[in-house]
């Protein structure tokens, strides 16, 4: 393996060794190629050289699974309405019948209407295939939060702005000091209410 | 012309003209026109984004020790004040009670990290010794509503010495309860946070942070979905016959757009060790270190739920007298749901409960 890939990696060097040409040169789409051939040859790493992450752009993979879980929900909702139209339908004529044949008026059939689309659908809420879609629907919303949020933390890096990691950095540091403010605050409350213990004695400076 | 078809024409005339009424009345509203939260009030203290007000009523005082009230971090207390007719704030400061109210605030990402620990034993704990050197008392009265009620418990466990008497109201306490008695429109949350798995909790607050105040709003119109999306075309137009029904209308209206972001680190605690694990009454729930006995509840405790809670079912609350430690437990059901008991121009009947109940104590 080491000797097959030698070649390679003597190609790859003697391109490393110019980099300012290498950065000019180097098509972006070449660049993750290269950086996985850097791997897996355990080559060894450069801090002025671009690497691969300067050159990723955010991937529309995250948006495109948000896309296919609104297709999937819509599939799922479908028999759902189609459910909910029926029994509106029943309904409406079993209001007729029992007034001897006289429809309904609008509003009550809005009344009819808006109980069973609430009974359907909350049936549907509490059902496996609403848990599943919604479990699909985080996880998606999810990656395409990380996707986006990655992209803006370079972009925030370029810009010489704080980046998000590092604002919740400094959340955390914060929420630590005021967690200490307050058990130092409680301490000192609890020293003032002790029974005052004998002066000490002044020490020598 | 079929009779039919003329019926429904005119159904449709009539129902344009009130379209219209409405929509000439709710064009005379601003934004500052609809106001909640109009009773009057001074911030004591302030910790953070965090507010201790006192409800700055002058009323005959039929109950020495002040109550501390304490509203859920998902919504606003200002439903506590929504209107003067309508305040459970104000009745209860003029029933005879020092009433303070804890303010939330609106949690920013900088308050993501705080969980149960930070809000109990800094917030509420900070506030409570406010209320304690004001009055130069050893203890307060709390008064916890919703899941205001279950950090209530919490403190009032980890802190009894500090709480005179305990109140909870609409208060979960036994997360899987709804599972004895399946209702389709109750505790649809309780059954949603189920289907997650514990990592899928983690991941949500791993992406997003705090959980929006959007996202607990979409919660609870999955509840109702057919008439949460109803009111706008037929509860709006109803009330906007009449300027004072609009204007009930519109308060609620401002007071459900003011969701607060929850903090992170407490909705994870609250969906995975209270939703999923059910830790409270199991006695495992950890805050800050400590575990949480309810047995630790030794205070008299009164415990206010309804039976058309939708979001907290029944059953989840009126557990809560085989859990404490108390042996004055008293348990009250009370008329209206989850926010109209709160809302209700029967207000007065909540409030007499409740002083009596502390007058005795």
């Amino acid at each position: 393996m080491t000797n097959r890939a030698a070649p390679v990696g003597e190609a790859i060097m003697k391109t490393f060794a110019a980099p300012s040409a290498a950065q000019t040169a180097w098509p972006t789409a070449l660049v993750p190629i290269l950086e996985e051939m850097r791997s897996a040859l355990k080559l060894p790493s450069f801090s002025d050289l671009p690497g691969r992450d300067l050159f990723k752009l955010p991937s529309p993979a995250p948006l495109f699974g948000l896309i296919q879980v609104a297709q999937e929900y819509a599939a799922i909702s479908v028999p759902i309405w189609i459910k909910a139209c029926e029994r509106f339908l029943a309904e409406a004529k079993k209001r007729q019948e029992a007034a001897k044949g006289k429809a309904p008026d609008a509003g009550e059939l809005l009344d009819v209407w808006n109980n069973v689309l609430d009974l359907t659908l909350m049936e549907f809420n509490r059902s496996g295939e609403f848990a599943r879609a919604q479990q699909l629907l985080l996880r998606a919303a999810a990656d395409h939060r990380r996707e986006l949020g990655g992209a803006f933390e370079k972009l925030s890096k370029a810009v010489d702005m704080p980046t998000r990691t590092e604002m919740t950095d400094v959340y955390r540091r914060l929420h630590d000091l005021t967690r200490e403010v307050h058990s130092l605050r409680r301490e000192i409350r609890a020293m003032r209410h002790e029974p005052k213990a004998a002066a000490p004695s002044k020490r020598a400076i | 012309m079929s009779p039919a078809l003329t019926s429904g024409l005119a159904e449709l005339a009539s129902y344009s003209a009130r379209v219209a009424k409405a929509a000439a009345l709710l064009s005379e509203f601003r934004d500052e026109d609809v106001k909640i939260a109009m009773t009057p009030r001074e911030a004591v203290a302030q910790f953070g984004g965090r507010t201790l007000y006192r409800i700055a009523v002058d009323a005959p005082k039929r109950v020495n020790t002040p109550v501390l009230v304490v509203y859920a971090m998902v919504g606003h207390w200002t439903i506590l004040d929504l209107q003067p007719d309508r305040s459970f704030l104000k009745n209860l400061a003029e029933g005879g009670c020092e009433v303070y109210v804890l303010d939330w605030g609106h949690p920013t990402a900088a308050d993501q990290f705080d969980d149960f620990s930070d809000l109990v034993d800094i917030y509420m704990d900070g506030f409570v010794d406010v209320i304690r050197e004001r009055h130069k008392i050893p203890s307060v009265n709390l008064l916890g509503v919703c899941q205001g009620g279950v950090l209530s418990l919490i403190y009032a466990a980890l802190y009894r010495e500090k709480v005179r008497n305990l109140m909870t109201c609409v208060t979960p306490v036994d997360f899987h309860a709804d599972k004895s008695r399946e209702r389709l429109d109750h505790g649809f949350m309780n059954v949603w946070v189920r289907n997650l798995s514990p990592q899928e909790v983690d991941l949500m607050i791993d992406s997003f942070g705090n959980v929006s105040g959007e996202v607990g709003g979409a919660f609870f119109s999955m509840m109702t979905p057919a008439r949460s999306l109803a009111k706008y075309c037929l509860t709006l137009v109803d009330v906007g016959q009449d300027k004072e029904k609009l204007l009930n209308f519109l308060r609620m209206e401002k007071w459900l757009a003011d969701r607060p972001d929850h903090t992170a680190a407490s909705a994870r605690q609250w969906l995975k060790d209270l939703y999923q694990d059910n830790k409270m009454v199991a006695g495992e729930l950890e805050v800050g270190g400590r575990r949480v006995d309810l047995k630790d509840v030794t205070m008299p405790v009164l415990n206010l739920y309804t039976e058309t809670d939708h979001i907290i079912p029944p059953p989840a609350s009126v557990v809560l007298g085989e859990k404490v430690g108390s042996k004055d437990y008293t348990q009250d059901v009370v008329s209206g749901g989850h926010i109209g008991v709160f809302v209700s121009r029967d207000g007065g009947k909540l409030r007499d409960k409740i002083v009596r109940w502390l007058e005795k104590r």
